[in-house]
């Protein structure tokens, strides 16, 4: 069972994996009580566009994928804010527009090649151990900065009126949590890749919550479940040879799916 | 007596229109005082100014003799929105959302908690979520989460619009405790001449001008309502309330 740890790129995927698998439903839990878990799936397409200049350019994709997308949060933030359009929209707006940005990119690099299929759906062999600085990095801002404000995070997602009559500085709270979300993504489609980075951050998360515990609670079993949605995905993805990311996913579906009938909602 | 807050000359533009003109009133320590007008007379715009969430456009909001926007006090003003735009689905038990109103926390935290679910009798629920509970029921927890930063002040904008007619004369006897027995000073606003003018000590008449600032006696005069309201009032004597 455990022979597959004397191979070092699988010690890496494991270790990535189980950073990202802490992180992403830290983040997570915020954006489903604000019912904005799509801000996940549209922040991951828009890191593509990061992935894309990367491929072009030979140098790392996911410090590109970091800068686009927390650019992209902050444009997503400024538009909600703005109410120009809804914030669904918004949403849309820059899925839509990121995916049309990088296909002209890759188009241009002559690259649908295989280093792209990994960032789209996730691989246990491309982590470097560069990768693995990068998400412990990454991992300790998230930690620390929600550890920080996690009282305020959470009036924010349960009232923003009742955060501002408090006097919380509401909007750099926000363009805090859009930046977190931002970076979540952009390390986590190393493993899970980019179309599905998004179900890791929203779907431990929506199965603790059938169990109908605390906020902190659920938080914890949220963590809980992903990791071993991580842990088996990666595990089952050697072993079967299929995409990482999608075997996480499938894990993860399956503990919802227990978790409608053994869940107390 | 001592003043808490001190509203002068105070006004709010709002697209070069006037929201609220020259207001100018004082609440003392521990008053009782109403705030009646009618729908789009400023009484929310006059909340959120007290609150800090607005910025006056003209005069000044002084919070315990201290200008609001430098006053580190403003913990000392509990409030009670008239409807809880949060998802009442959120995934959190009634303590961490009292929690929600502590300003900061230490170790007297979870004593003050514990406190402000008592005295608003809703101890026995706080491992229960807030989707668990009725419309009273949340209302109460909501008012825990005013009282957890043991303010000096509380402010209600409608606060029973969201309580079934029955519960409502338990709504206003406990705010009368909180009141009376605590030394809470409230400031209550509502656009119900009748309930309003049941509880409190002092009325102010808001219609985008302070049209009037009397004793509830005073205001509930004929001639008086004749002016505000522009027809006919009657009275009508019933368990020794008056209604209007």
């Amino acid at each position: 069972m455990f022979e597959i740890f004397q191979y070092g790129f699988l010690q890496r995927a494991f270790l990535a994996g189980t950073i990202i698998a802490v992180i992403a439903p830290i983040i997570g839990i915020f954006l489903v009580v604000r019912r904005f878990s799509a801000l996940a799936d549209t922040l991951a397409h828009v890191s593509l566009i990061g992935v894309a200049v990367g491929i072009l350019t030979k140098l790392n994709p996911i410090i590109w994928a970091i800068t686009a997308s927390v650019i992209s949060g902050f444009g997503i933030e400024k538009l909600r804010e703005s109410k120009k359009i809804y914030g669904e929209s918004a949403l849309v707006l820059f899925l839509s527009g990121s995916l049309g940005i990088s296909s002209v990119i890759l188009s241009l690099s002559r690259g649908f090649n295989s280093s792209l299929f990994s960032y789209l759906f996730g691989s246990i062999n491309t982590i470097t151990l560069n990768d693995i600085y990068l998400t412990a990095g990454v991992a300790l801002i998230v930690i620390f900065v929600t550890g920080l404000f996690f009282s305020k995070f959470f009036l924010l997602a349960f009232d923003e009126e009742l955060a501002t009559a408090q006097g919380l500085p509401v909007k750099f709270l926000n363009f805090a949590l859009i930046t977190l979300a931002a970076i979540t993504v952009s390390v986590g489609i190393q493993v899970v890749g980019v179309l599905l980075i998004g179900a890791l951050m929203i779907l431990p998360i929506l199965t603790a919550l059938q169990y109908q515990l605390s906020f902190r609670h659920t938080l914890i079993l949220g963590i809980i479940f992903s990791l071993f949605s991580v842990w088996l995905g990666l595990y089952s993805s050697f072993y079967l040879n299929i995409a990482t990311g999608g075997a996480i996913v499938v894990v993860n579906l399956l503990f919802f799916s227990l978790s409608l009938v053994f869940g107390k909602k | 007596m001592s003043l808490i807050l001190e509203i002068e000359n105070l006004s709010f533009e709002y697209d070069q229109q006037n929201i609220l003109e020259n207001i100018s009133f004082k609440v003392e320590t521990g008053e009782y005082l109403g705030i009646l007008g009618p729908n789009g007379g400023g009484k929310t715009t006059l909340l959120k100014l007290i609150l800090g969430i607005l910025r006056p456009s003209k005069g000044e909001i002084r919070l315990l003799g201290k200008n609001l926007n430098d006053s580190k006090e403003k913990y000392k003003i509990g409030y009670l929105p008239q409807k809880i735009n949060g998802n009442l689905d959120f995934p959190a038990t009634v303590s961490e959302i009292v929690a929600t109103g502590l300003t900061k926390k230490d170790k007297n935290s979870s004593s003050l908690i514990q406190k402000a679910l008592n005295i608003s009798g809703v101890a026995n629920l706080q491992n229960r979520q807030l989707s668990q509970l009725s419309g009273g029921e949340r209302q109460k927890v909501f008012i825990a989460r005013s009282l957890v930063s043991q303010p000096e002040m509380l402010i209600l904008d409608e606060p029973t619009v969201a309580i079934d007619v029955g519960s409502q004369a338990d709504f206003y006897e406990f705010i009368k405790v909180l009141n009376q027995e605590h030394k809470i000073s409230i400031l209550l606003v509502s656009h119900d001449i009748g309930s309003i003018t049941k509880e409190v000590s002092k009325v102010l008449f808001l219609n985008k001008k302070l049209e009037c600032f009397h004793d509830t006696k005073e205001f509930l005069s004929a001639a008086n309502l004749e002016r505000l309201y522009g027809s006919q009032t009657y009275f009508i004597n019933h368990h020794n309330h008056q209604h209007v």
